[in-house]
């Protein structure tokens, strides 16, 4: 693991991007947020292509947080392009989302989602579920060495 | 029977009811006799003769029409005695209807015109009731060639009559009921290929009974060339394996109508296996067919709107609830800012609590306008569409800012309800005023044209295009291309339902991003005089 772990998160509406990152809290050295709006725009991201090119820059991510509804490419049609392919399918991949709709959740395991989460209304539980998801998928769990 | 049988002369019997027909050659045998010694008394043969229980007979007289001799069966067919009957004149029981055809004859007979005739009469019954009969009378003249006598053969044919009348009742029956029923039925003689139709046949099939001989060919000829191998190979299966059939074909019709039938078919079979006949039924499923198919398409239809409103639920559902997360989120971080003192951000969140409501708002009035134009339209008028465009163009003038909107002059109308052409016209105008090309001036043209029925329509911008991958995308409720452009996702999505709703269809044309596009839609056109 490196010692900057990137969360690539992938949201429409740009006040729950604001949410996810005041809750995630992410302090100096701990990792970075790197926030697209749409899902053609996270799949250049995870490919490294067009203006996310330079890895340097734009790190391959340790998660990505997906939401479903998305402008252009759907975030279900991300998640089954990155666990279709051989390079990109150990990346987590967590669905954030505002639907708790049972055809998605079923789309979402079958595509092999790594977990499903349903965005809380609440603001103390959102920002304990984004602290929990931070510090198990950038803590404690392990991923191969890419 | 068996005690004629045992009679030794029974041979005479048999020659004397041979020749009954003509009581003159029963005459004949009688007077000359081949052998002398088996030569009978003529008289005992004349009573034997007139004793069998077959027939009526009668000896009458030409001059007072009485019944000089009867035997029993005539008494019998007539409710008479003996002697009540000997006495009478046959025209006195004679029914008054078939007097005058019966006189006619007898008087011809009289003329000497000819010598017998045969006549199917009434007779009057004692008991009142009418007996049919066949009448067959010869005469015998004397050396003058006036008639001596009349000799009569009277048979009872009234149980015979109603036997054909209830067969003439029971097929119109039959034919009846195949008519309501509308099923044919038909018959084949396998090995002379001889084929047989009832009436509903041929009416089914459309042709005239008169002149016309049925034959499998014809019946194949009947029948709509897509299904004639299928039918055809049906027919001839049930043939070899022994099997009974049921199919449903189509009829071509001359005048280029279908119809559809059913038909049904059993052979039956020789020991050794060969098909001696065939019979079947075919009735016309035309309405059923029909009912059935429309039966489908109103299902089809429920399902896709059923479909279509779970879709709508869902994506209402999740997008009510994404502003809800904002406020709530927000106003819990504002709680946190003060606990924590941070003030410096109050401003900010409460403006993004503000703008999540306000969109909240958009998305809850979008919503209603959608469900109010899902319904059925209103009255539709004639609209020319060049005028529902300027209007429109003066409600989108927000959105359009100083674009150069042109629209071409003298567009055909449309029949449709007016409000909402110009609010379709708005939300694609609005549309192209929301995806502008940076760095280049908008430029928006309105134009149609017409064909028949159908006017198409355009709205087309120099904007910032649409990936084909997205050309359906975009008309999905709440879909927007950008997440950053203004408005609920609602427009295109409306305006879809409007085109719709006038059974129009609307799709957008575009090369690809920085291309520019093209919103198309069809509407019916008005009536009256063709336009351009």
């Amino acid at each position: 693991m490196t010692r900057w772990p990137t969360i690539l998160l992938v949201e429409d509406n740009p006040e729950h991007a604001e949410l996810v990152r005041r809750a995630l809290a992410l302090r100096a050295g701990a990792g970075r947020l790197v926030h697209v709006e749409d899902g053609a725009e996270a799949l250049d991201y995870v490919h490294g292509r067009h203006r996310f090119s330079d890895r340097g820059a734009f790190p391959r991510p340790h998660l990505v947080l997906l939401d479903l509804r998305l402008p252009r490419v759907a975030g279900l049609d991300v998640l089954r392009e990155i666990k279709g392919s051989e390079r990109l399918r150990d990346i987590p991949v967590v669905v954030l989302t505002t639907s708790s709709a049972d055809p998605d959740l079923t789309a979402a395991y079958a595509a092999h989602v790594n977990s499903y989460l349903v965005k809380p209304a609440n603001y103390d539980a959102l920002d304990r579920l984004l602290a929990d998801v931070r510090d198990y998928w950038l803590g404690w769990n392990r991923v191969p060495r890419a | 029977m068996a005690r004629l049988r045992s009679d030794r002369r029974l041979p005479y019997i048999v020659g004397a009811v041979r020749a009954r027909a003509d009581a003159a050659a029963a005459v004949d045998i009688m007077t000359e006799p081949a052998d002398p010694f088996e030569r009978p008394p003529s008289e005992e043969i004349l009573r034997l003769f007139y004793d069998l229980p077959f027939i009526g007979m009668a000896v009458t007289s030409p001059v007072t029409k009485r019944w000089v001799r009867v035997n029993q069966t005539l008494c019998d067919i007539l409710g008479y005695s003996r002697e009540a009957l000997v006495g009478m004149s046959w025209a006195e029981v004679t029914h008054p209807e078939d007097l005058d055809a019966t006189m006619a004859e007898f008087e011809r007979v009289m003329r000497g015109e000819i010598d017998g005739y045969k006549i199917d009469k009434r007779y009057i019954r004692r008991d009142g009731s009418t007996v049919y009969a066949t009448v067959d009378v010869k005469c015998l003249r004397g050396p003058d060639g006036g008639v001596d006598f009349f000799v009569a053969t009277i048979a009872d044919t009234t149980e015979q009559r109603r036997a054909e009348r209830a067969l003439v009742t029971s097929q119109a029956r039959l034919a009846e009921a195949q008519r309501l029923a509308r099923i044919g039925s038909w018959d084949l003689d396998v090995g002379t290929g001889t084929l047989g139709w009832s009436e509903e046949v041929f009416r089914i099939f459309e042709l005239a009974p008169a002149g016309f001989t049925p034959t499998y060919e014809a019946f194949l000829a009947q029948i709509h060339p897509e299904d004639r191998a299928r039918v055809h190979d049906a027919f001839t299966a049930s043939l070899r394996d022994r099997q009974p059939y049921r199919l449903a074909h189509r009829l071509q019709m001359p005048d280029g109508r279908i119809k559809h039938v059913e038909e049904q078919c059993e052979s039956v079979f020789a020991e050794d296996g060969r098909p001696l006949r065939s019979i079947g039924t075919v009735q016309d499923i035309t309405d059923r067919v029909a009912a059935e198919s429309a039966r489908e398409r109103l299902i089809a239809e429920l399902e896709q709107r059923n479909a279509e409103l779970e879709r709508f639920t869902y994506t209402v559902s999740h997008d009510l609830r994404s502003p809800l997360i904002t406020i709530r989120g927000f106003v819990g971080s504002l709680e946190r800012d003060f606990e924590e003192g941070r003030l410096d951000r109050v401003r900010e969140d409460l403006g993004r609590i503000a703008t999540a409501a306000t969109r909240m708002e958009e998305l809850l009035s979008d919503l209603l306008e959608l469900s109010r134009v899902g319904h059925a339209a209103g009255t539709p008028e004639a609209v020319p569409l060049d005028e529902a465009a300027r209007e429109a163009v003066s409600l989108a003038a927000g959105a359009l800012g100083h674009a150069d909107v042109r629209i071409a002059p003298g567009l055909p109308r449309v029949q449709a309800d007016r409000m909402r052409v110009v609010e379709l016209l708005q939300n694609l105008v609005e549309n192209a005023g929301k995806y502008r090309q940076p760095g280049r001036g908008l430029r928006v043209e309105i134009g149609a044209t017409r064909h028949d029925a159908v006017v198409t329509g355009f709205v087309r911008d120099n904007g910032s295009g649409i990936d084909p991958r997205y050309h359906e995308t975009v008309f999905g409720l709440f879909n927007k291309l950008n997440a950053k452009s203004e408005g609920s996702g609602v427009g295109l999505a409306l305006a879809r339902r409007i085109v719709e709703v006038h059974g129009g269809r609307l799709w957008v044309e575009s090369a690809g991003e920085g291309e520019g596009a093209a919103f198309c839609f069809t509407l019916p056109a008005a009536g009256g005089e063709g336009e351009a």
